[in-house]
């Protein structure tokens, strides 16, 4: 049996989505704030792919991009977002309302807040299927019983008649989730879907977000600051930096042999159980100003690698994304005669 | 939801107690003697007596509250001076008239402000936007009797003898009265009394749909029009920014953004899911002016020559009336305590966290 999950999948596959090039941008009075300029990635049938980074790297406005849900003054300028070949951007309002919640759905990283507070979360999560799904009443209300029992919520039908005010974090994450998956949809992002919860919660989540994964053979997009949480839940990655993707690799690979000086530094940030250490390794400066970047690379100002093998091009011009070794992709110009441009 | 009812109306009780207690210490702190304000300045030693003798006036201050407690309980508010009638009496004529007023006013600063900041907040910073608020700053800053008299010259004299024309002033026209709904459903009921029936039979519009008098009806309507315009304008203007400003904060929440990743069409995210939460700040103010119209429509009514709650009170305060004064203001603030108490219902009705406190 073929496992269709690790990624190496044959060119001739389509990838469910591909993010090609997306720049979304922000046109505030102060200036232009490029929160994305020039994110590409491909998402294969069936693989957890995650996407890792600082905050305000881009990660969630990514997510929001691909969902066409950029509020103004944000605004997708170039790009294509492609999904099971067709490009979301040019699709019309209506048509993207009819593709959120169906075929794309999203979990948030607040689980209380993204509910509606004045709403039973029943009456939430049977509105998914009301807009998506022609059932009759007590189908709806059988079906989203249902979901709220995969879920892993005991007693659902009572739990039907809650307000979010009355449920844990973690159960309100349950009830998103179940919202999420209550029309099979076929790509589910998962924006820091953890990251409001506390650890055991976490695990029971991310848990339930892999088995779900596992029963409906789903694809999951996983945006995450937790290099912990990549490690364990996802086969590939992609690192963004300042708005770019600048790494792209299966997790194993990325974490056994990270080319990028950026990821190099976040994977060594991880503190190691059992080993002492002074300090944590901190990867020295903070993220450029979105709306003035450096010219060159966005990471060059804060890179000990362009210091140690006196790069003089990084400043003055960005790097394209390399592949290094097939499939492990790295915006770097240590690269330059290493590998293809891709 | 019911338990909540009961916690908030057992409140509502030491609040009226408190409301009869003020009224009343209102009224004896008012300076100079109540004997020489009421009979003048020349009053003799014994006439005061048997002034006060009469009143009450001799009996210490505890007692006179027992007394008044006990006559207001009775729903007995004293006799007016200066119109000599039972103050109940006068409540009975004066606070019809306010009451549907306020409604009218309200109505037309609900349904027309409502809107309006739906819109603007849908059409968040384009050119209608703009044109919305800048109509509503311009209502808010509008005086009430220059609108009132701008209104009433508009449709009341410009639009003389076209289909616009609407009765400048007054509550029917001449010659078209209404039958009394008690009287023609048969029921025996003293016209002077403070009775319900009395008190609905007052407010002219609820009267002629009750007997079913069309005629009267659309007359009755026709004379609210300007008034209610000119006293709601304020509140529309209000409740339009209010509103605006209320929906645009909950559009950035999160649950908002959840709905729209649902597949929910933009405008039943406003609708549905971002309205009732950004309603709550506008119930507030909606209350509120409530409040205020009933006990400050005094402009409007001199403007527009209906004689309610507005028009009385001005009269007795500069009359020295204190009878009046003091059974319109505890009737007011009661109305308050029973308007506050709707819009905590509503509260509880619109967001289930506020049940559970």
């Amino acid at each position: 049996m073929v496992d269709k999950r690790n990624g190496n999948s044959p060119l001739s596959e389509q990838p469910l989505l591909e993010v090609r090039d997306l720049r979304t941008y922000f046109f505030t009075r102060r200036g232009t704030v490029k929160a994305i300029d020039g994110v590409s990635f491909r998402v294969n049938c069936g693989e957890i792919r995650g996407v890792v980074g600082e905050s305000g790297c881009g990660k969630s406005m990514t997510a929001m991009s691909i969902l066409q849900l950029v509020d103004k003054p944000g605004k997708i300028v170039s790009g294509e977002i492609l999904f099971k070949g067709e490009d979301l951007v040019k699709k019309s309002r209506r048509e993207m309302s009819r593709l959120r919640g169906k075929q794309i759905s999203v979990i948030f990283q607040e689980p209380r807040s993204s509910l509606n507070p004045v709403f039973k979360v029943g009456n939430q999560l049977r509105e998914v299927l009301h807009i998506h799904e022609e059932l009759k009443r007590e189908q709806e209300q059988k079906k989203a019983v249902s979901q709220l029992r995969e879920v892993g919520i005991p007693d659902p039908e009572r739990r039907m008649d809650n307000y979010p005010h009355e449920m844990s974090g973690g159960m309100a994450q349950r009830v998103m989730i179940a919202m999420g998956m209550a029309c099979a949809p076929d790509l589910l992002i998962a924006d820091e879907p953890t990251t409001a919860l506390d650890v055991t919660i976490q695990a029971q989540v991310l848990d339930l977000i892999r088995s779900l994964r596992d029963d409906h053979n789903m694809t999951v997009l996983l945006i995450t600051h937790d290099m912990g949480v990549v490690a364990e839940m996802t086969d590939n990655v992609t690192v963004m930096y300042a708005g770019t993707t600048v790494e792209e690799a299966s997790t194993e690979v990325l974490f056994a042999e990270p080319l990028h000086p950026y990821t190099q530094g976040l994977i060594a940030s991880i503190p190691v159980m059992g080993e002492v250490k002074e300090r944590l390794d901190v990867i020295p400066g903070t993220v450029p100003n979105l709306i003035d970047m450096p010219p060159g690379c966005r990471f060059a100002p804060r890179c000990r690698a362009r210091i140690e093998f006196g790069l003089e091009k990084c400043m003055v011009e960005e790097p394209p994304m390399f592949e290094v070794k097939p499939n492990h992709f790295a915006r770097c110009w240590l690269y330059e005669g290493g590998g293809d441009e891709a | 939801m019911a338990g909540y009812l009961a916690r908030r109306l057992t409140l509502a009780v030491p609040v009226l107690l408190g409301i009869l207690f003020v009224t009343f210490a209102l009224a004896r702190l008012l300076p100079g003697d109540p004997c020489r304000s009421a009979l003048g300045e020349r009053a003799t030693e014994q006439i005061c007596e048997a002034f006060n003798e009469r009143y009450g006036l001799n009996e210490s201050i505890p007692e006179q509250f027992r007394i008044y407690l006990r006559d207001v309980l009775s729903g007995d508010l004293g006799e007016s001076i200066k119109f000599g009638r039972p103050v109940t009496e006068l409540m009975v004529e004066r606070l019809p008239v306010t009451v549907e007023l306020t409604f009218f006013a309200m109505l037309f600063a609900v349904l027309i402000g409502i809107p309006m900041g739906l819109v603007s907040a849908y059409y968040h910073n384009s050119s209608v936007d703009v044109l919305t608020m800048i109509t509503a700053n311009i209502g808010v800053s509008m005086p009430v009797f220059w609108l009132g008299l701008m209104l009433s010259y508009l449709f009341g004299v410009a639009f003389r003898d076209t289909v616009l024309w609407l009765p400048p002033s007054g509550r029917l026209s001449a010659g078209i009265s209404i039958e009394p709904f008690y009287a023609a459903w048969g029921m025996s009921v003293n016209p002077d009394a403070l009775t319900l029936p009395g008190f609905i039979a007052n407010i002219n519009t609820l009267n002629a749909l009750l007997v079913q008098d069309w005629n009267g009806l659309g007359d009755a309507l026709r004379h609210m029009i300007l008034p209610a315009m000119a006293l709601g304008t304020i509140p529309m203007s209000i409740i339009a920014r209010m509103t605006r400003s209320s929906l645009l904060e909950v559009l950035g929440l999160n649950y908002v953004r959840t709905a729209r990743a649902k597949g929910v069409r933009e405008t039943k995210v406003v609708l549905k899911h971002a309205f009732r939460n950004a309603l709550l700040p506008v119930v507030t103010i909606i209350g509120l002016s409530l409040g205020s119209l009933l006990s400050g429509a005094v402009l409007t009514e001199t403007v527009f020559g209906l004689s309610g709650v507005g028009r009385i009170l001005y009269d007795s305060i500069t009359g020295r009336d204190y009878t009046v004064v003091q059974g319109f203001t505890l009737i007011i603030a009661v109305i308050f305590v029973f308007i506050n108490l709707v819009v905590d219902t509503l509260y509880a009705y619109l967001d289930p966290r506020i049940r559970l406190e």
